[in-house]
């Protein structure tokens, strides 16, 4: 890797490798496989990515080209012989942790409505800029977080108390 | 769970990779190698570069019949629900995502698709992509058009925000009506208040214009006017003006999506059955196997200027099911 493209990794890992992580993470519900995503996602960034105009247009582009990595990743076959429960339990060691349970039901998702749910409540991103980001219409935007918030409350209803 | 939104985010936060992972993986995108070329081959791609460029015309057909991997492209076709992909190929494949279904005795009144496919190429260097069907069609929603034209100033020329009053009515019927519904919405708020000027200089034709509706998820209107539950509400309408911006919505027999954004994918081609549901509901006793087949020709313009053309045909079988091949 030249001494530029160094650098440009060096800079996008501390901007992005957050977010690129969480959204894989969500997706596959593996540490190792949200890596490999990863991986995919910079090597593209630095090899083969179009002239970004600005850091939004940058970290939009690397959203959705993590988040189709995930698709692609969910849909190879080497993924489908895998139980994605088994992989999450496997990789946890806190099952009865409110957070991890709360993470595996997101995981647990079907992947649509993964990276709508990730933008809107980590990222605080309105449903305009998640149709954005992703190039969906607002309307399945919306539709997808309302149905994603109704499996998550139904699935998460032994918290009520919280 | 009362805090629902911040017990999600807590969650999410917990999600970290290890302090490691940026050593591991500057080493490991360190050792990505771009394929390299051969000289020879540069020199041979080259003239064979030159040759097509002679034979203009000849160039397309020479590149399908040699399947010349610069020039070629897969097609995929995957549910919209993202649970299955196939890559077409000569071998056929049965679209179970695809299903015809219907009880003949009621065809006239129950017929449905269930769920639907959507086409897709796949390959670099790509243009645009023209799906054309003989006798079904398509229906896009063209993100990377919409996001091409967003990023011009005037895209939105006329912004109406909507009164209190108008939130909660549109907020109580937008969700599962047609999109249609903002601009008749929009057609009533003209009939009952001046809104001559948010328009300005502007055609106050409603019909002029695509309407759009902006969200806003902070508001603490949400709670005031008992939207929690929607998480949002509409507080603008966004006026596009009709005969400067190309519709983003596009179907029919033939539509062609272009690659804004040097992706190297165009889907998102939906595959639109409709005719079929139609024949069936005007003749119940006809077997889903009698459906008219479907000849789709797949063009692609790549960024050189070539076009390379193939042909999907399609199927229905008994069960309502799709099944597809390459004509070989």
């Amino acid at each position: 890797m030249s001494n530029d493209n160094n650098e440009i990794f060096r800079q996008i890992y501390n901007k992005y490798a957050d977010t690129l992580y969480r959204i894989a993470y969500l997706h596959t519900g593996s540490a190792q496989e949200s890596e490999d995503i990863l991986q995919e996602v910079f090597i593209k960034r630095l090899y083969n990515a179009p002239h970004f105009t600005n850091e939004t247009h940058e970290k939009a582009w690397l959203i959705r080209v993590t988040s189709n990595k995930c698709k692609d990743y969910l849909k190879s076959s080497r993924h489908s012989n895998m139980s994605l429960n088994e992989e999450i339990i496997s990789d946890k060691s806190y099952e009865d942790d409110k957070a991890i349970d709360i993470q595996a039901k997101i995981i647990s998702l079907d992947d649509k409505y993964k990276t709508v749910i990730y933008l809107f409540y980590y990222e605080d991103y309105s449903v305009k800029q998640i149709a954005s980001c992703l190039r969906l219409t607002e309307s399945t935007v919306k539709m997808r977080l309302k149905r994603a918030r109704e499996i998550l409350k139904k699935e998460l209803k032994d918290y009520e108390e919280f | 769970m009362k805090n629902f939104d911040n017990e999600i985010k807590k969650s999410i936060e917990e999600i970290k990779p290890d302090p490691y992972m940026e050593t591991r993986l500057s080493a490991k995108v360190s050792d990505y190698k771009k394929p390299k070329v051969s000289p020879l081959i540069k020199r041979i791609s080259a003239a064979a570069l030159a040759l097509a460029i002679v034979c203009t015309g000849i160039g397309a057909n020479y590149a399908v019949k040699n399947n010349r991997s610069d020039l070629d492209f897969t097609i995929v076709a995957y549910a919209q629900d993202g649970k299955s992909k196939h890559t077409l190929s000569d071998d056929e494949v049965v679209f179970t995502d695809l299903q015809l279904i219907y009880e003949r005795d009621k065809a006239k009144e129950n017929i449905s698709i269930e769920h639907k496919i959507d086409f897709g190429i796949d390959s670099e260097n790509v243009a645009e992509a023209t799906f054309e069907s003989e006798n079904y069609g398509f229906d896009i929603y063209d993100d990377n058009m919409r996001d091409n034209q967003f990023e011009r100033d005037d895209y939105y020329i006329i912004k109406i925000p909507l009164n209190d009053e108008e939130i909660i009515k549109f907020s109580k019927i937008e969700i599962f009506e047609e999109d249609r519904t903002e601009k008749k919405f929009l057609k009533e708020m003209m009939k009952n208040r001046d809104l001559s000027a948010y328009f300005g200089d502007n055609s106050m034709n409603v019909d002029d214009y695509r309407v759009h509706r902006v969200l806003n998820t902070t508001s603490d209107k949400i709670k005031e006017f008992g939207l929690e539950d929607f998480g949002y509400i509409t507080s603008y309408f966004y006026l596009v003006k009709k005969d400067v911006y190309e519709d983003i919505t596009r179907n029919g027999k033939s539509v062609t999506a272009k690659n804004y954004n040097d992706e190297d994918r165009i889907h998102g081609i939906m595959f639109d059955t409709w005719t079929a549901v139609w024949l069936i509901k005007d003749n119940p006793d006809m077997k889903l196997s009698d459906l008219p087949k479907d000849k789709i020709t797949v063009t692609v313009k790549f960024t050189s200027g070539e076009t390379v053309t193939k042909h999907i045909l399609a199927e229905f079988d008994d069960d309502g099911y799709l099944h597809c091949s390459l004509e070989q």
